[in-house]
């Protein structure tokens, strides 16, 4: 599957959940700013795209993908994403406002960050890891 | 001083007869019968055979918004629909003619009705081989199978949340469950609110779903059948949603509204579990006030085809020959927790449509049982602004035109009417309500004084879970009531010796030592209060998955649930109502006054102990036992919240995991447990020489109307909700002495408490106490805000003020003085404590030193 297909695909799966026009869902779109997700259609959402594409989307899947690549370093600190954390959650999603990822933010915050273009890389990357693993 | 007369001026219904409330009315008049073969599901195997289905029903042509109807149960549709027609009807809009704060909203559910599609994966994918349920196959198999959502299809007080966040009404509000009695309790309660001055206008009503296979299930196991095996006859289980709107008769006409009828007499009482003869023939009487019975020209009959009913209510209706019948339930159905506000809105109709005042029963099933009285509004025409009127009918009409047209000739007449000595005496100045019993099993401890203790050294509660096997969740941790004896409980208490729900003993064994602690434990002690109210806050039904999980093997086709439940009839109910706790304490106890379960979440215990001091202050009682119990410490409970991710998951040290205000925090830790309160008026409280703990000075409730899972940002229900409670006890803001937190742990909710105590309290927020109980209890859920009022009670009584414990790392956003370091005295005369539900509920209540004399 190619990222025009998988883009389709989940913007049916977006569409349904957040009931706006499939023309509003751009690969820029915001999921929380742009397409108003509250926090219980990012979990439902995230059910949806794990059943569409028979892949599994972890808990917390990219504060722990920055985790594993600061290993041994801290990740949080008096609440806040430590320099390092914030400079690897940078490089964990290139695709996201850089001007949020300053000093003071908090690991709570990275739901509101999440475009759909986020969700597609993520998508194929573990379409990749599952062709792999068989 | 008689209250200004409150007015039905808009119905909404969702009914298997129509989904508008003229279609229901037009094919009630007809003769028309809702009740066929079920279509859904298959009736063979049950006692009852029919049931009436809502038909051709379209949420989203009605309400637009697909994204926030997919996180509807049916009953929530039906709910928001019915409210959205009832002020359609109405001709309002919340926010353009009347203040969203200014508007109450009460509902009733009924028990929760999810379909089985829904729930299947969580059967198929939760046993072993044998169909033996496991836990840990549950948690690594089933729950990553249904969707985050079913939660809030789930939860009981979601139908009435979703209204306030599609209609922008803030106001007080609770919700109620599960059988008709309740949705009585919810049309009073919205009456109450316009009379006391706390709203403007209120929208009142229910919703439930009984057409459906669990639904059956659930009434066979319940008895509710049993006349279809005695006598071939029975209630047709119906569905939908019914909502009325109420406003104050000055306000109704001060914006030109059709008046259906005013809402001139009501009575309502507890009978025995069957029903009897002498409460309806009682209630029907004291509905009427002095409105002679042959001046009722309609009855809205209350019987559903069950004799035992209709034996009953002919008999008390002996004395209305003349009266015309109307018999809703046995054409669109019994549609149990909206069966009352149904049977209201017919009969507004009728009194609209045929001019003469009517007596709406609403006898069913579960203990509590009303009598409404409508007379019809003198049709007026708008002149300028100013109302012409007819000829009035109706005692309390007449009274309302003294006050707005002085020159009316009828004045003297009025002023001659004798008071009716059974009304009793609203007082002049509001009693005083006192705090004289205490009872919690929680934890931190069993029996108040061990609870005490562990709060005051700061002790967590919260551990690994030893219940079940949780290690398949991904949350394996909470706070659990160690060593709790049910097997004494179960002894003491033999209407609960099959118990199996462990909330319902959990607050059996915090009310046992709440009425122990009043001096209350003994017959000859209670013979004296048949009249104590019973109030009582849950959360939400277990379900016990054992019970169907041998059902993954054979499979779930039409019918199997049924057919594997029920071929044993004595096996225990697959739910358990949520009223049952009320239930056993008051048939155990002989209270029969009120008996009110308000299924409000996270606010329930709160909105119990806030709603009983209620009626103490305005005289309708001199003595209640409120509180709340919950323990959703099972699979299905925690795996539901764990789906929300409202949990933490760290735990490496489950002690310090729940971190309300700490910079650290990343959700709350489930706990469990019972509270109890006995609040009686002051002169009861003297008159028996109780101990008085403290006093109950302030209530307050409100509504976020934002979003089912995340708090408003700026934390405008929370304010709201603390100012109401001010407003109610006459308190200025300064006059807080300390903050008994609803300090949960997660990100959201303690930034926005602490931004909302500022914004109340304004600079005086800094120089108090602001401490979190769940940092130690963990949260108990409905049972919290009952634990966290018996907290307050001993803060006052014990003059000291226990810690928040595990916040060890400040956070920028809560900067209040939070007592991190331990306990410390306390010699503040007042403590405000704050209960925020999941879904926008929110209630504050506000305790007072008691000193004699006058009030703090």
């Amino acid at each position: 599957m190619n990222d025009q297909e998988i883009f389709q695909k989940l913007q049916c799966v977006i569409r349904n959940v957040l009931g706006v026009k499939l023309e509003q869902i751009t690969l820029n779109s915001i999921l929380v700013k742009d397409l108003g997700a509250e926090s219980i259609d990012l979990l439902d959402l995230s059910f949806l795209i794990e059943d569409e594409f028979k892949i599994s989307i972890e808990h917390n899947e990219f504060e722990k993908e920055v985790k594993t690549r600061i290993p041994g370093g801290e990740f949080e600190k008096e609440g806040s994403l430590t320099p390092a954390a914030l400079e690897e959650l940078k490089k964990a999603l290139p695709e996201v406002d850089r001007s949020r990822l300053v000093p003071g933010f908090r690991k709570a915050e990275i739901p509101s960050l999440l475009t759909v273009s986020v969700f597609v890389r993520l998508i194929r990357r573990k379409l990749e890891q599952g062709k792999q693993a068989s | 001083m008689t209250p200004e007369p409150v007015v039905v001026t808009g119905v909404g219904l969702v009914n298997p007869l129509g989904n508008s409330a003229s279609e229901v009315f037009s094919r009630l008049r007809r003769g028309d019968l809702a009740g066929k073969r079920p279509e859904r599901f298959d009736s063979t195997g049950f006692s009852c055979h029919v049931c009436a289905q809502v038909e051709g029903f379209d949420p989203e042509a009605l309400l637009g918004d697909a994204k926030t109807l997919r996180l509807m149960n049916h009953d929530a549709a039906y709910a928001v629909a019915a409210a959205r027609l009832a002020l359609r009807d109405a001709n309002v809009l919340i926010g353009r003619d009347y203040p969203p704060e200014q508007t109450a909203l009460y509902g009733a559910t009924g028990l929760a009705g999810i379909a089985i599609q829904e729930v299947s994966p969580l059967i198929r994918y939760s046993a072993d081989d044998n169909g033996v349920f496991d836990a840990r196959i549950f948690g690594r198999a089933a729950l990553n199978k249904v969707r985050p959502t079913l939660s809030f299809k789930i939860l009981s007080n979601m139908p009435i949340c979703f209204i306030s966040i599609f209609e922008n009404i803030q106001g007080p509000n609770a919700v109620y469950n599960p059988w008709e009695g309740q949705g009585s309790e919810a049309i009073l309660a919205g009456m109450r609110s316009l009379q006391s001055g706390k709203a403007k206008c209120a929208l009142v009503g229910g919703c439930d779903v009984k057409a459906h296979e669990l639904a059956f299930v659930s009434l066979q196991q319940q008895g509710i059948f049993r006349s279809f095996e005695t006598s071939g006859k029975g209630c047709i289980p119906g569905e939908g949603g019914a909502f009325l709107f109420l406003e104050l008769e000055s306000g109704a006409r001060a914006r030109g509204a059709k008046i259906y009828a005013c809402l001139s007499g009501f009575a309502s009482a507890t009978s025995l579990p069957t029903g009897s003869f002498d409460t309806f023939r009682t209630l029907t009487a004291k509905a009427l006030e002095n409105v002679a019975e042959s001046a009722v020209q309609t009855i809205i009959s209350s019987q559903d085809g069950n004799p035992l009913f209709e034996n009953l209510e002919e008999a008390a209706l002996a004395n209305f020959p003349t009266a015309n019948r109307v018999f809703p339930k046995k054409q669109f159905g019994n549609l149990f927790a909206a069966a009352s506000p149904a049977q209201l809105a017919v009969g507004a109709m009728i009194v609209y449509s045929d001019g003469g005042p009517a007596l709406v029963n609403s006898f069913g099933y579960g203990s509590q049982q009303t009598a409404f009285l409508l007379t019809p509004a003198e049709r007026s025409t708008q002149i300028n602004g100013n109302t012409t009127n007819a000829e009035p009918l109706g005692r309390t009409t007449l009274v309302n035109i003294v006050q707005e047209i002085p020159e009316v000739p009828e004045v003297p007449e009025v002023l001659e009417v004798p008071e009716v000595p059974d009304v009793p005496e609203v007082p002049n100045m509001p009693r005083r309500v006192v705090v004289t019993g205490l009872g919690i099993v929680s934890p931190v401890g069993k029996g108040f004084p061990e609870f005490w203790r562990n709060l005051l050294a700061g002790r967590s509660g919260t551990g690994r879970i030893s219940l079940f096997d949780a290690s398949g969740l991904l949350v394996s941790i909470g706070g659990e009531v160690k060593n709790f004896d049910s097997v004494k409980i179960r002894k003491i208490f033999p209407a609960a010796k099959a118990e199996r729900d462990r909330k319902i003993l959990l607050g059996l064994a915090a009310a046992g030592e709440a009425l122990l602690d009043a001096g209350l434990d003994s017959p000859a002690e209670r013979m004296k209060l048949a009249h104590t109210a019973v109030h009582v806050g849950v959360s939400l039904e277990v379900f016990f998955l054992e019970d169907v999980t041998p059902l993954a093997r054979t499979g779930l086709e039409k019918g199997a649930i049924a057919r594997h439940l029920l071929a044993d009839p004595t096996r225990p109910s697959l739910q358990t109502p949520l009223d049952r706790l009320a239930e056993l304490i008051g048939d155990y106890f002989g209270f029969f006054g009120t008996r009110s379960t308000n299924c409000s979440a996270c606010a329930a215990g709160a909105m119990a102990v806030g709603e009983a001091f209620w009626e103490i202050r305005d005289g309708r009682c001199d003595l209640a036992l409120a509180g709340a119990a919950d323990s959703i410490l099972n699979p299905l409970g925690m795996g539901g919240f764990t789906l929300l991710r409202a949990l933490t998951m760290t735990a490496d040290d489950p002690k310090s995991a729940c971190r309300p205000f700490d910079a650290s925090r990343d959700g709350t830790v489930l706990g469990e447990g019972g509270a109890f309160l006995v609040l009686e008026s002051l002169d009861h409280a003297i008159s028996r020489r109780a101990k008085i703990y403290a006093e109950v000075l302030g209530y307050g409730s409100s509504l976020d109307a934002f979003r089912v899972s995340d708090p408003e940002p700026s934390g405008r229900g929370a304010v709201l909700s603390m100012r109401n409670a001010l407003a109610d006890s006459g308190l200025s803001p300064s006059a807080i002495d300390c903050v008994n937190a609803h300090g949960t742990g997660t990100p959201k909710n303690d930034a926005v408490e602490t931004h909302a105590i500022k914004e109340v309290l304004g600079a005086h927020a800094r120089e108090i106490p602001v401490h979190a109980v769940k940092s130690m209890t963990g949260h108990m859920i409905a049972a919290s805000g009952a634990a966290e009022a018996l907290t307050a009670a001993l803060t006052l009584y014990a003059r000291k003020v226990p810690p928040t414990i595990n916040l060890t790392t400040p956070d920028p956003d809560c900067d209040l003085d939070y007592v991190s370091s331990g306990a410390r005295p306390f010699n503040g005369s007042t403590v405000l404590s704050n209960s925020f539900a999941f879904g926008g509920q929110n209630a504050t209540l506000i305790f007072g030193r008691y000193k004699q004399g006058d009030r703090p």
